[in-house]
């Protein structure tokens, strides 16, 4: 199991402060485990909870990281997110609580990757859905 | 989201909102998306999108359900200072359209909710 600090997060994404929305990773053979706290000064921190808004961010970060850790050729290559879709939210983390995230390939359409994000807390799943992210060449 | 967005003007009626929105260059999220290669990200929209919405409905929305989400084309500080947020919404749901000038930016479609 190889670990990922929030130096070599930095190393993986093309985001800096204050929208770096990933803060460490497990990576398990091929399996991704993109992980973030949610302080209070997380950019999408309201009221104690991280938004919709950044459970999304977080999701796409996660692809981005898994992306770099098996094409770390692309390292530093920005992404955009074109589309999400049935995003089912059960509910926000809070302050304090660590997120997870893993990544499930659907399709690759030729730049387009398909993806489904499952965010959990310990082991409750609070958020999931697809994303399409737009890699171009 | 701090410096984000202002809302400027906004005009609320039963089941429809239109505001219209100053997006400050200066704001930090551009330092971070992306050094050197400002863009809005997309994930602020959505932000800016439940803050109006909770400003129109006069509680605070969440959603438990996005039905989708396009980014069809991400906003420049340096082009585009201005947007409008336009939001629907009725007993089944809410959509809302971020568009600026001729370009529109974000489509979103979500069930409404407001969870405890």
């Amino acid at each position: 199991m190889k670990q990922l600090t929030s130096q070599d997060i930095l190393t993986y994404l093309p985001h800096r402060a204050p929208m770096v929305m990933v803060d460490s990773a497990t990576i398990d053979g091929e399996q991704v485990t993109a992980l973030l706290t949610i302080t209070d000064t997380n950019w999408f921190a309201n009221k104690g909870q991280l938004m919709e808004a950044g459970l999304i961010e977080h999701m796409a970060q996660s692809v981005a990281v898994c992306v770099k850790e098996s094409h770390p050729q692309d390292a530093g290559h920005i992404g955009f997110l074109a589309d999400v879709k049935d995003i089912t939210i059960n509910r926000l983390p809070n302050v304090g609580e660590c997120i997870e995230t893993q990544i499930a390939l659907k399709a690759v359409v030729g730049e387009i990757l398909l993806v489904i994000a499952t965010t959990k807390v310990k082991q409750d799943i609070i958020a999931s859905g697809e994303l399409k992210i737009f890699l171009p060449q | 989201m701090t410096n984000f967005y202002h809302i400027i003007s906004q005009q609320i009626e039963a089941g429809h909102a239109l505001f219209h929105v100053q997006l400050p260059a200066q704001c930090p999220v551009y330092k971070g998306h992306f050094p050197g290669h400002p863009i809005a990200p997309g994930a602020c929209h959505i932000e800016m999108i439940r803050e109006c919405a909770s400003v129109a409905l006069g509680k605070e929305v969440h959603w438990n359900h996005i039905k989708q989400c396009k980014f069809l084309v991400p906003l420049e500080p340096d082009k585009h200072h201005e947007a409008d947020v336009d939001i629907t919404w009725s007993e089944k749901g809410m959509t809302a359209v971020v568009t600026s000038g001729e370009t529109t930016s974000v489509k979103l479609k979500v069930s409404c909710n407001t969870l405890s």
